[in-house]
């Protein structure tokens, strides 16, 4: 429970008709109520997780939001990230967002942050909020809100989500509760844990997720019930199941006395997944790839090395699919080797990050071929509009 | 995993067969999971995932197996 400091703290009578189904419960009432009013809760990322969360956290009375996010509303958020709608897409999340949640409850005060959180800003950011929820996509802002959390002494409600698996907890509710560095004490390798915009995501997971997420968050503002602290929660959706793993507190945990450099520290160096290998080889653009191929192909062999549901989706003709995982575990090795029979040899991917690993893993076989440089999404854009774009 | 395995382990709360003489390392390998990608409570606490391979894995054991997401 948060100290609750409720003195001053008043509901109009619109805030009692309001919140009257919240009144009536003896667990809640009207102290409890006017602890939710006199809370603030600061949401990292307003994307699948965040929509949620601010959505029931605004509709259940909290009277401070913050949002951090730098993103624009995209036509593929729309399918999870409820709290924004069609006539927002390419205006700023954290806008849209402002927008529905003072819809929903006009009460609320929301502070908005339009930037990456970062070893520079997150203290000065986290410090005059009572409770962190961390809705990020990616590992070195994890960890980043972890420390923090853990300098600030400020509980992080953490939630995460991939294809049709979430997990939830909350971290850092007080100085003896375990922290995401005990769970991963060590970032995965980098590149190596696809992103949702890689691996997908179905839509409803970020739901189930980010709302347990916000009843953790209500019941650390009003005090009651048991919360997830040394607990992890894992959720499968498609089994319909969900475990528990205990959480301590690791006698090997490093010592957080200061935020470091979180890129580094996860060995992303800054660079977005695969642009580091795109780096390392010989590519050509989608306009030398068009020009290519409406010459002579027969001397030509393009592999796309997306997955089979991406290619569904769009196609450059004449291209033919080996994911990326079959070969860089070996098995489409010798079929790749038939198929380039001394042509040449010519890979794409979506955007031209796991096209450049195919390239690095086949050149192992002693393969060589030529990358495209912003795979299908480049050929979308600057050489064929009606291809579809992801 | 053959049917006459001498070792029953708790996997993700379910028990299953398990060759003897497996490291933990070469058991999670042998149920199709990247290690790199995974964070494993073995017997209630989590194990280091530099102690794996020296980890073996006996009758009675209990793992769950955590994959690593980072989505939002």
């Amino acid at each position: 429970m948060l100290p609750p400091d409720t003195s001053g703290i008043q509901l109009s009578p619109d805030e009692i008709a309001r919140f009257s189904r919240h009144l009536i419960l003896p667990e809640v009432g009207m102290e409890g109520q006017k602890r939710l009013k006199a809370a603030s809760v600061l949401c990292v990322g307003t994307g699948g997780l965040g929509s949620p969360l601010l959505l029931y956290l605004a509709a259940a009375g909290v009277g401070r939001l913050g949002i951090v996010d730098f993103d624009v509303v995209d036509h593929s958020n729309l399918q999870r990230q409820v709290i924004h709608g069609t006539s927002w897409v390419g205006k700023p999340k954290i806008e849209s967002a402002r927008a529905r949640i003072l819809e929903i409850n006009p009460h609320c005060q929301v502070d908005l942050y339009d930037t990456a959180l970062s070893s520079e800003n997150a203290l000065e950011i986290i410090r005059p909020y009572d409770i962190v929820c961390d809705g990020t996509d990616n590992f070195p802002t994890r960890y980043l809100v972890n420390d923090a959390c853990v300098l600030l002494g400020k509980p992080n409600v953490y939630g995460s989500i991939f294809r049709f698996e979430g997990q939830a907890t909350v971290f850092n509710l007080d100085a003896a509760s375990p922290n995401y560095r005990d769970l991963f004490p060590e970032p995965p390798p980098p590149g190596m844990v696809p992103s949702c915009a890689e691996g997908g995501v179905v839509g409803v997971l970020p739901g189930i997720i980010g709302v347990i997420q916000a009843t953790e968050a209500v019941k650390i503002i009003t005090g009651i019930g048991t919360t997830l602290s040394g607990r992890l929660l894992l959720f499968d959706a498609l089994g319909m199941k969900f475990r528990e793993l205990k959480l301590r507190p690791s006698p090997e945990r490093p010592v957080i006395d200061r935020l470091i450099d979180y890129q580094q520290f996860c060995g992303v160096g800054g660079t977005a997944p695969g642009q580091e290998e795109a780096g390392a080889v010989e590519s050509i653009s989608v306009v030398e790839l068009k020009a290519l191929l409406d010459g002579d192909r027969s001397g030509l062999v393009l592999l796309d090395v997306r997955n089979p549901p991406e290619a569904e989706i769009a196609a450059i003709p004449g291209a033919v699919l080996v994911p990326l995982d079959q070969i860089e575990s070996g098995e489409a090795i010798e079929r790749v080797r038939q198929l380039v029979a001394g042509k040449r040899l010519l890979v794409h991917c979506k955007l031209g990050g796991r096209s450049a690993k195919a390239l690095i893993a086949l050149k192992r076989h002693g393969i060589d071929g030529t990358n495209v440089a912003g795979g299908i999404n480049a050929w979308s854009e600057e050489v064929d509009p009606g291809v579809a774009r992801y | 995993m053959s049917a006459d395995a001498p070792l029953q382990v708790q996997i993700n709360g379910e028990r299953r067969p398990c060759a003897a003489g497996l490291t933990l390392e070469a058991l999670l390998v042998e149920l199709g999971y990247r290690p790199q990608l995974v964070v494993v409570e073995f017997n209630g606490a989590i194990v280091p995932r530099r102690l794996w391979n020296e980890q073996p894995v006996r009758d009675g054991d209990s793992l769950e197996v955590v994959t690593i997401v980072g989505g939002g």
